[in-house]
């Protein structure tokens, strides 16, 4: 295969990844409504798109297997066959023979042969007898590599683009209804998403925007393609181009002589607009309107040429980080300059004042680039709940528990990194609510809740950190059970007294399992600790608030970004921390009637308690105190806690160097950064300082 | 390691009274002394961090390691820059030389089976004795060095590091 075909394949595997897991979503919840026609054609259509992407990319056994399966949901649309929790399984089976084909095609598995021919064997025999088999479906199987592409020249290939109105609002549900009427025709391949549509109320009445665009094989001819999409020409301005394909499909030349032509012929038709153009925008109430013009042929280009250039690449983790990396050595550097230019100021202060003008140009690209740098990193945290839903239906399909889970919050963005590393950590959580909080039926209608149990998990973002909650409304974790487990496995001293905090800090400790039967699944008595040890590596907290009877939730509280941060710059005697800016709430002086009356631990602001920690006795730092101290108050959310330092030196960009492993287990700080001067500051860890205040306070509390 | 026969090169480095050797493969550059910033609550063998080339690297004082005393910088103290794997993740680390010689090699391995008793330093820490012009030198095993160090057991708090955990020695009451 050449590059490019090798490139293409490489982009219809990362679609398909998409659509593999929305073919896994809708399997899950047609579990639920097992009758709903509406996933079925989900279904129906993922499965469609990744049969044609894989005949277009060579991957014929894919292609063929695909074809089997679309055949069985053929049958089930038309009502031929009856969809029964069998099917679902072979339907669960067949997505795992996608995902291995996935796997192989990425280099990244091998496929599972016999697997394959064995669900495709079941496949057909699921589906209706009699029929007469499709071609494809006689094509013998052959090996996936070194295949030619297939001839595609007796088809048509369009790229179907829709340009939206300013005023357009679109809905999830248009995308399908169009989806929908170009599925039918042939291959379809969604090219590019709403990315140029700006949110409403930015959009300039000047401009269309393009708003999807389509790629379609297909049998149909163009006025054939033209008439399917006659819906929605009554609302947006729909182009069609044909590209004329002689031996790959892909010719880039191609395409683009192609798309060139079609440019002169979408001008041709701007200078005589079709009724079906006109008419949405004389109705506007604003006459203003009605001298909209079409956009002028180098934005047109623009557009087109954006879609050609697909909507994604995949690019090697690694270079991303390298990338970030260089990134923070300008951040660095940068500080270096501010500080040469200051100490110029008392020599030239000309030379000063132009050099200052140019660091602050500097400073903002570099910021750009820097959050640019950041955002590519950034992925929904939905892919990490994905493999959760999974586990709960095979879970509950082996024990016979009920479970509904309920996901708010997956579009929330986070580092890769993080959406990589906290799936594991999230399984083991979702795993042991579902052992050791959700109750079976029988006990759960005994209880009088609903025979089904309720898993949600939900993730937002709260000053720059993200929070992942997972809560179960199971039977809730008994304290006293656990205190007393402990004691007998010597976990901990048998007299002592413990606040409920502690006695729920003990969950994470390492071999505790206060489960009466192990199971498969959790109840080992590993877990809990790894759950922490695995947060605390992403520099996160694990919280877990409980009641007896009603539920657990569990909550992640972990760092949004792991190299790039504003820091707060602190001094106490001779040494300089950084507190992340991110975490600071207000900063006060520590007067005496700031701290509370009656508790020398606490401040008392604006008649609120909040905790606070002397730095420079917990740092054993020595000298004396000025007269008048700062409070630096931090807080993640609802938790607070005020940190007292002898100055506040300012704000400093800070590239997060994370420690090595010679500190890692530092309680107090996160990282390091080196600063202008070249000197190295610590980072303070401001998750773990609040977790200090708050035991502290519950000890307080308890006595 | 296998430093029996080690004949590869070496750097050799004074702490205290002793002649050290550092196998020079794993060697990065030596630097001047230069400022460093202490670490709170961090063992004291590996109680500081300094800047190398716009990276924030731990600085690790051997002498304390081998139960020798801290001593002061001299205008002959020298940072040794090294690459080191410490639990399979390769990591630079620094060490505080008192003086570093040259890179060159052993002219004899004496033995390889370092004796247990009768050492001041610590024998698990050697791999190797070796003889270089007539005066005994000691092979360090780099790895072991660095490999127990964040252990509580060989972390000999600071004094400030003293008062922070003395109360409390798990990580929940880290901080009383």
């Amino acid at each position: 295969m050449n590059d490019d075909n090798q490139e293409m394949r490489l982009v219809f595997l990362g679609e398909m990844g998409e659509l593999v897991q929305d073919i896994e979503e809708a399997l899950l919840q047609l579990e639920d409504a097992p009758s709903s026609r509406g996933l079925i054609d989900r279904l129906f259509r993922s499965l469609h798109t990744i049969k044609g992407g894989a005949g277009m990319t060579g991957m014929e056994l894919l292609s063929h297997y695909t074809h089997g399966v679309e055949n069985m949901l053929d049958e089930v649309r038309k009502g031929q066959l009856v969809f029964s929790s069998a099917l679902v399984s072979l339907l669960f089976e067949a997505l795992d023979c996608l995902k291995g084909f996935m796997a192989e095609a990425l280099g990244e598995g091998t496929l599972d042969s016999h697997r394959v021919e064995e669900s495709h064997r079941k496949i057909v025999a699921a589906t209706g007898k009699g029929r007469t088999p499709d071609p494809v479906v006689t094509t013998p199987a052959k090996p996936l590599q070194n295949e030619p592409l297939r001839s595609v020249s007796a088809l048509n290939t369009f790229i179907i683009q829709v340009y939206a109105q300013p005023d357009f609002i679109p809905l999830p549900s248009e995308l399908d209804v169009m989806a929908t009427a170009l599925t039918g025709m042939g291959q379809l391949m969604i090219v590019s998403h709403d990315h140029s549509l700006p949110p409403q109320g930015k959009r300039d009445l000047e401009h269309f925007y393009l708003w999807r665009s389509f790629h379609l094989v297909t049998e149909a001819d163009e006025a054939a393609v033209r008439a399917a999409m006659a819906g929605w020409r009554a609302q947006h301005r729909v182009d069609v181009i044909r590209i004329t394909m002689p031996e790959a499909p892909f010719d880039q030349a191609e395409i683009d002589a192609a798309v060139d032509g079609s440019t002169h012929d979408v001008l041709g038709e701007s200078t005589r607009p079709t009724p079906a153009l006109v008419s949405p925008i004389a109705s506007l109430p604003d006459a203003e309107a009605t001298h909209t013009t079409l956009p002028l042929a180098g934005a047109d280009k623009a557009g087109i040429h954006a879609i050609q250039k697909l909507a994604s690449i995949r690019v090697d983790l690694s270079k991303l980080d390298k990338l970030v990396n260089l990134v923070g050595e300008l951040v660095t550097t940068e500080a270096r300059l501010d500080s040469f230019q200051t100490s110029l100021e008392t020599r030239d202060t000309e030379l000063a004042e132009a050099l200052l003008g140019v660091l602050d140009d500097n400073s903002r690209t570099l910021r750009e680039l820097q959050d640019q740098a950041m955002t590519i990193r950034m992925v929904p945290i939905g892919s990490a709940f994905d493999p959760l839903q999974r586990l709960i239906r095979d879970y509950c399909h082996d024990v016979g528990k009920r479970v509904r889970l309920t996901i708010a919050g997956r579009e929330t963005e986070v580092d890769k990194k993080i959406a990589e590393q906290i799936s594991g950590p999230l399984g083991h959580l979702i795993r042991n609510s579902l052992d050791h909080g959700i109750e079976f039926p029988d006990e759960r209608e005994a209880k009088g809740k609903l025979a089904e149990g309720r898993i949600s998990l939900s993730a937002y973002r709260q000053a720059g950190l993200i929070v992942i909650e997972v809560h179960d409304d199971g039977r809730g974790i008994d304290i006293e059970r656990v205190i007393e487990t402990a004691r007998q496995k010597n976990i901990i001293d048998g007299s002592k007294e413990l606040t409920e905090h502690e006695a729920l800090e003990l969950i994470f400790a390492p071999a505790l399992s206060t489960a009466q039967t192990l199971t498969k699944v959790s109840g080992r008595g590993v877990g809990m600790d790894v759950v922490k040890r695995d947060i605390e590596a992403l520099r996160g907290s694990v919280d877990i608030a409980t009641q007896l009877g009603h539920g657990t939730t569990i909550t992640v509280r972990i760092p949004l970004t792991l190299s790039i941060a504003d820091g707060l710059l602190v001094g106490i005697g001779e040494s300089t921390y950084i507190i992340p800016l991110s975490a600071v709430e207000e900063c006060v002086e520590l007067l005496p009637g700031t701290i509370a009356e009656h508790s020398s631990n606490f401040l008392d602001i604006r008649g609120e308690l909040i905790p606070f920690l002397r730095l420079r006795s917990q740092f054993g730092i020595g000298g004396r105190p000025p007269p008048v101290e700062k409070v630096v108050i931090v807080s993640t959310g609802d938790r607070r806690i005020g940190l007292v330092v002898d100055r506040l030196l300012g704000d400093h960009q800070t590239v997060i160097n994370p420690l090595s492993r010679l500190h890692r287990d530092l309680q107090s700080f996160s990282g390091a950064t080196i600063l202008g001067d070249g000197s190295v500051v610590l980072i303070l860890d401001v998750l773990r300082l609040i977790e200090f205040g708050r035991s502290r306070e519950e000890r307080l509390r308890a006595s | 390691m296998g430093f029996d026969g080690y004949t590869g090169p070496i750097l050799t480095v004074r702490l205290g009274g002793e002649l050290f050797a550092i196998p020079a493969g794993v060697v990065r550059e030596i630097l001047d002394m230069r400022r460093v910033t202490p670490v709170p609550t961090a063992p004291a063998f590996v109680c500081n961090l300094i800047n190398v080339r716009g990276r924030v690297v731990p600085l690790a004082d051997l002498r304390l390691r081998f139960g020798m005393p801290a001593a002061e910088p001299t205008t002959d103290t020298r940072i040794v820059v090294l690459e080191v794997g410490l639990e399979g993740e390769p990591t630079t680390v620094a060490v505080l030389a008192d003086k570093v010689y040259e890179v060159t090699q052993l002219d004899e391995v004496v033995s390889s089976d370092v004796p247990r008793i009768g050492s001041r330093w610590r024998p698990e820490l050697v791999a190797a004795i070796g003889r270089r012009n007539g005066q005994f030198v000691m092979v360090l095993d780099i790895d072991k060095v660095f490999a127990t160090a964040g252990d509580a057991a060989d972390g000999r708090p600071t004094q400030q590091a003293n008062r922070a955990s003395s109360a409390g020695g798990n990580s929940n009451a880290h901080f009383d």
